[in-house]
C-alpha cells in the first residue's frame, strides 16, 4: 500500500469523522475522492496541462460553446465507456462497441422509417437486441468458453456488415422531434446527451461500488477461482456485464441517431478503441480486478479534449489519430512507469505501513463502542476502497 | 574434508559410491532445517528417502541440487568432494531432479520440451533449430528410459505419467547419472504407476542412481533397494527396504515410538469401506449432518462413504495425491461425482451444483488459499462479505455500516490481526486463512469442509485454527478437516484415512495415534 494512497484514505476518514452524516447519506460526494488513485490524479494533471496548452494556443478553446461541444462529443464516448469499465474490471472485453453503435442507429432507422414501427417500440426493440447480442457473447464466454475478445470481434465484423447491408451504406433518415430533441436539445444550457451520460455515470458509480453485483464483478476479475469457490455466480455475472455493454452501445446509437436525425452505418467505427483507451488510461487494470469509474470519466474527457483542441489548432484532421495515439501511449507509459517505481520502493514502505498499523489493529472491538466512534468511521472509509486497490490483479 | 575424501576415495575409485553426504547442515533465519544428514548411495542403487513434513528432505535435495548451499558437512559425487554452488554445476556433474510439479510447456512437442533451453545444441546455419537432430536427440533420451512416446506429440496431450516420463527423459538428456525423483507418483493415477516403475527399473539396470522421495511404503517396496529415514533434520539410518515394516518406518519418522509399543493395528480397512452403518449406530444419539454414500469419481475417489455429526470435528487423513481433496470437492460439488450420493441433514444434494450446495449449508475452503481462497486485491471486509452479500445490503445496495459490523464481529471472533480495509494480499498466511474461514462462517453454513487449513500457517495460528474448529463444532455445526500433516488430526473426534481414493481406515479419538494414522495412510489396510 503506498503512502499517497494511505494519505488519500486518511483524508477520506477525516472527512467522514468530521461530517458524520456524510457517511450515511446515499449520495456521498466524499467517496468520489476517497482512495483516489495516484494515476487518476496524474491523469487529471495531464488534462489540466492540455487545457492550459490549448487555452493559450487555440483562441476559441476556452469559450463556453466549445466546452459544451466537448461535453456533447464526450457523451457518445462516455456511455459505452462506463459499461466497458465494468467489462474490463471483470477481466473481459467488448470489441463490438463501435459497430454496435452504428448498427443500433441503422436498425432504428430501418424499423421506424422503412417499416413504420412507432418510435418508442423501435427504441425498445433496438435496446433489447443490443442487450441480447451482448448477453450472447457473455453466454458463449461463460458456457462455451469462447473468449469475449473473439466473440465480440466476430460481432464487430458482423454488425459492421449488417449496418451497411441494412442501409446500403446510405444514412436512413429518422424524422422524430422527440428523438431529435434527445440528441440535439439541451436542458439548462447543457446538451441532453451529456446529461444522460452524467446521470448514467452516477448509476454506474453506485453499481460498481455499492452493489454486490459490482463488487463481485471485480472479485471475478481479480480471482475467478476464488470467486467460484466463494459462491459468486461467475457465469451469470459475465453474461450480465456483457449485456450491459451491449445495451450501452445500443443506447449510444439511438442518441446519436437523434443527433444526426438518421441511422448511419459509417459513424463511430473507431469508437471501440477509443473506449478501451479511455478505460485503460483511467486506471482500470487491463486484466481485471481493478476498476475506476472516476478514472474512466477523466479518460473520456481527456481523449475528446485532445480531438477538440487539435481541430481548433488547425492540425490536419488526418494527423488527429496520430497525435491522439501518441498522447494515449504517453499517458499509459507514465502510469506504468509510476507503478514500477512504486514497486521498487515497496520494501521500505511495507515496514512503514506495519508501524502505522497498531492504531487499526483492533477496530473490531472498537466497532462495538457504537457507530459514532471514529474507529468505525475509519473502518467505513476503508471498507470499500476505490474499486479494488494497489496490487491490482494478482 | 581430507578425511572424508580419503574415507570415500577408495570406494569412488571402484566406482561404487555415487553420492556421499556426511554431516550436512543448513540453517535458514530462525530455523535449523538440516542438522546432520549423512548418507551414502551406491552407484546403481535406488534409494528411498522418507520423513514427515519438515524433516529436512527438501533441504537436503536442494543442497545436492545446488539450489541452497550447505552451512557445514561434506558432499561428494562419485568420490570427488564437491561444492555444488549452482544448479548448473549440479547439472554438469550429472545430477538432475524431477520435482513434483511438472514443468513441461503443454503447447510444445515432446522433442521441444526435452531440448528446451538448449536450442543452441541443435542449431544449423547459426539461427535455425535443426528439428531432425532435436527429435533424434529426444528419441534417444526416451529410448534410454525404455518408453515409447511420440516425440512430436504435444506435451499437454500426454497423460500425467507420460509427462512425468518426459521430464525424466529430459533429465537423462542432460547426461544425468544421479536422478532425484521427488514424489513422482503423487500426480499419477494408480494404473499409471507401473510404467514409471518399469522405467526406473530400466534405469537402474543401466547403472543410473536414483534418490526416490515418497511416503508410499507400498511403492517404495516395489522400487527401492534401501530406505533412509529422516526426522527433524537428522538422517536416522538406512535400512534394506525388505527388512522394515511400515509401522517401524512410521515410528522412526515420528520419533516417539521406540519406547511405546505399537498397539495392534485394527483391520478396519475392509470392514469399513462401503458402509457407514457401524458409526451411525455408534452415534445414534447424535444428529448426522453429512452423509456421504459410496461417492466415486474414478480413479481419484473410489466408493467413499463417511459421515459427520453435529458438533463433531472429523478428520480426513491422507498423503499427497491420496484423493482426500477430491473427496472434499465431490462433497462440495466442485467436482462432479460419477456415482453415489451426498446427503445434508438427510436430504440429497446430488443434483445441486457448488453454489446451490453453499447456499444449502455446505461450505468449502480450498487448500490453495491464494488461487481459490482470497481476493488479494480486495479488503478484509469485502473478502469476508463475498459469500453473503445479502446480509450486508439495504435496499439492494451494500451498506458499509453493515459490512463493517459483520467484519468487526468476524475479526474479533477469529482474531484476525489486520484492519478491515487492509488488502488481504498483505496479510500473513495465518490471517489470510482466518479471513477465508470467516467468509464461510458468515454464510452460516452447517457443514464446513476445510482442505488443509493449516498449510503455510505459523504455529500460533495453527493452535488458534484448531480452537476455532472446535468452537465451530460446538455451535452445532460439523467440520470435516483434511490434513496431510497427520499428527494434527489428533484434535479430531474421529478420523477417516484415505489412500488411493478409498477410505482404508477409521479411528476414534481414543484409538488415535500418529503412528497408526501414518501407517494406515502409507500402507492402508493392505
Amino acid at each position: 500500500m503506498s503512502q499517497p494512497e494511505n494519505a488519500a484514505r486518511d483524508k477520506g476518514r477525516q472527512r467522514l469523522t468530521r461530517g458524520r452524516d456524510a457517511g450515511r447519506s446515499r449520495i456521498d460526494v466524499s467517496y468520489l475522492l476517497r482512495g483516489t488513485r495516484k494515476n487518476v490524479v496524474g491523469l487529471l494533471g495531464a488534462l489540466i496541462a492540455l487545457y492550459i496548452v490549448f487555452g493559450i494556443k487555440a483562441p476559441n478553446f476556452l469559450t463556453v460553446s466549445n466546452q459544451l461541444s466537448i461535453a456533447l462529443n464526450t457523451s457518445f464516448l462516455a456511455i459505452p465507456a462506463w459499461a466497458m469499465t465494468l467489462v474490463i474490471g471483470c477481466a473481459e472485453i467488448d470489441m463490438s462497441t463501435g459497430p454496435a453503435v452504428a448498427f443500433a442507429g441503422v436498425f432504428l432507422g430501418l424499423l421506424v422509417t422503412n417499416y413504420g414501427i412507432p418510435l418508442l417500440f423501435g427504441i425498445i426493440i433496438v435496446l433489447a437486441v443490443g442487450t441480447l447480442l451482448g448477453a450472447a457473447i457473455g453466454w458463449a464466454r461463460a458456457y462455451l468458453n469462447v473468449p469475449t475478445f473473439v466473440g465480440s470481434l466476430a460481432l464487430y465484423l458482423g454488425l459492421r456488415s449488417l449496418a451497411e447491408l441494412f442501409s446500403n451504406a446510405i444514412p436512413i433518415s429518422i424524422s422524430s422531434s422527440f428523438l431529435g430533441n434527445v440528441g440535439t436539445g439541451s436542458v439548462l444550457g447543457f446538451p441532453n446527451p451529456a446529461w444522460i451520460a452524467i446521470v448514467l455515470f452516477f448509476v454506474f458509480l453506485v453499481v460498481a461500488r455499492k452493489t454486490p453485483f459490482g463488487r463481485s464483478l471485480l472479485a471475478i476479475g481479480g480471482n475467478p477461482d476464488s470467486a467460484r469457490v466463494a459462491g459468486v455466480p461467475v457465469g451469470r455475472r459475465k453474461i450480465a456485464v456483457m449485456a450491459i455493454s451491449g445495451a450501452a452501445a445500443a443506447l449510444t446509437g439511438i442518441i446519436l441517431a437523434g443527433q444526426l436525425a438518421s441511422g448511419n452505418s459509417e459513424v463511430e467505427q473507431v469508437l471501440t478503441f477509443q473506449v478501451i483507451a479511455a478505460v485503460i488510461i483511467g486506471g482500470t487494470a487491463l486484466f481485471g480486478g481493478r476498476a475506476s469509474m472516476l478514472g474512466t470519466l477523466i479518460g473520456v474527457v481527456f481523449i475528446e479534449t485532445i480531438t477538440d483542441g487539435l481541430i481548433l489548432l488547425g492540425v490536419n484532421t488526418y494527423a488527429d489519430g496520430f497525435v491522439t495515439g501518441l498522447l494515449i501511449f504517453a499517458a499509459v507509459t507514465i502510469g506504468t512507469g509510476e507503478l514500477r517505481l512504486r514497486r521498487k520502493a515497496r520494501g521500505g514502505r511495507g515496514r512503514r505501513v506495519r508501524q502505522g498499523r497498531p492504531a487499526v489493529a483492533s477496530p473490531a472491538s472498537d466497532a462495538f463502542a457504537g457507530p459514532e466512534s471514529s474507529a468505525i468511521a475509519g473502518g467505513l472509509a476503508r471498507v470499500i476502497p476505490e474499486s479494488g486497490s494497489q496490487e491490482g490483479r494478482v | 574434508m581430507q578425511l572424508g575424501a580419503a574415507a570415500f576415495g577408495g570406494d569412488a575409485a571402484s566406482g561404487s559410491v555415487a553420492l556421499s553426504c556426511r554431516g550436512l547442515s543448513k540453517s535458514f533465519p530462525g530455523v535449523r532445517a538440516l542438522s546432520d544428514a549423512t548418507l551414502e548411495i551406491a552407484e546403481g542403487e535406488v534409494r528411498a528417502l522418507v520423513g514427515s513434513n519438515g524433516a529436512g528432505k527438501s533441504t537436503l535435495i536442494k543442497i545436492i541440487m545446488g539450489v541452497n548451499q550447505r552451512d557445514g558437512g561434506e558432499l561428494s559425487l562419485w568420490g570427488e568432494p564437491v561444492l555444488v554452488d549452482s544448479v548448473k554445476e549440479a547439472r554438469s556433474r550429472g545430477v538432475a531432479a524431477v520435482y513434483q510439479e511438472l514443468s513441461l510447456v503443454p503447447s510444445m512437442t515432446v522433442a521441444e520440451n526435452i531440448a528446451i533451453g538448449r536450442w543452441g545444441e541443435f542449431e544449423r546455419f547459426r539461427w535455425i533449430v535443426d528439428t531432425r537432430r532435436m527429435r533424434a536427440h529426444a528419441r534417444d533420451a526416451l529410448e534410454t528410459l525404455g518408453v515409447d512416446i511420440n516425440v512430436d506429440a504435444e506435451a499437454g496431450e500426454l497423460t500425467m505419467a507420460q509427462q512425468q516420463l518426459v521430464e525424466i527423459a529430459r533429465a537423462l538428456a542432460l547426461k544425468a547419472r544421479l536422478l532425484v525423483l521427488d514424489e513422482p507418483t503423487s500426480s499419477l493415477d494408480a494404473h499409471e504407476v507401473p510404467a514409471l516403475f518399469a522405467a526406473i527399473a530400466g534405469l537402474r539396470e543401466q547403472g543410473h542412481t536414483i534418490l526416490y522421495i515418497s511416503h508410499r511404503m507400498v511403492e517404495l517396496r516395489q522400487v527401492a533397494d534401501n530406505v533412509t529415514i529422516m526426522r527433524d533434520g537428522y538422517t536416522l539410518g538406512t535400512y534394506p527396504i525388505d527388512t522394515v515394516s511400515g509401522e517401524e518406518v512410521a515410528a522412526l519418522m515420528l520419533g516417539h515410538a521406540a519406547s511405546e509399543s505399537l498397539p495392534e493395528r485394527r483391520e478396519v480397512g475392509r470392514t469399513w469401506s462401503g458402509s457407514a452403518t457401524a458409526t451411525r449406530s455408534q452415534h445414534s444419539d447424535r444428529e448426522v449432518i453429512l452423509e456421504v454414500r459410496d461417492v466415486s469419481l474414478p480413479p481419484r475417489v473410489v466408493d467413499v462413504s463417511l459421515e459427520v455429526c453435529r458438533g463433531e470435528v472429523v478428520g480426513l487423513a491422507g498423503l499427497m495425491g491420496s484423493g482426500r481433496s477430491e473427496v472434499l470437492r465431490c462433497i462440495a460439488g466442485l467436482l462432479p461425482a460419477a456415482s453415489g450420493d451426498v446427503l445434508l441433514e438427510g436430504r440429497s444434494v446430488r443434483s445441486k451444483g457448488a453454489r446451490a450446495r453453499l447456499a444449502a449449508g455446505i461450505a468449502f475452503t480450498s487448500e490453495d488459499r491464494r488461487r481459490e481462497g482470497i481476493f488479494a486485491a480486495m479488503s478484509v471486509a469485502e473478502n469476508l462479505a463475498m459469500s453473503s452479500w445479502h446480509k450486508v445490503t439495504s435496499h439492494r445496495l451494500v451498506s458499509r455500516l453493515k459490512v463493517v459490523k459483520m467484519a468487526a464481529e468476524l475479526m474479533t471472533r477469529l482474531g484476525i490481526k489486520a484492519g478491515p480495509g487492509q488488502d488481504v494480499g498483505q496479510l500473513s498466511g495465518g490471517n489470510q486463512q482466518k479471513v477465508v474461514l470467516g467468509r464461510v462462517l458468515a454464510t452460516e453454513a452447517r457443514l464446513l469442509l476445510l482442505d488443509e487449513p493449516t498449510r503455510g500457517v505459523d504455529v500460533q495460528s495453527k493452535e488458534e485454527l484448531y480452537n476455532l474448529m472446535r468452537e465451530i463444532a460446538n455451535e452445532g455445526r460439523g467440520v470435516l478437516f483434511v490434513s496431510s500433516e497427520l499428527r494434527e488430526l489428533e484434535i479430531c473426534d474421529r478420523t477417516y484415512i484415505v489412500r488411493e481414493g478409498k477410505v482404508v481406515g477409521h479411528l476414534d479419538k481414543s484409538e488415535f495415534t500418529t503412528e497408526r494414522v501414518t501407517a494406515l495412510a502409507m500402507e492402508g489396510g493392505s
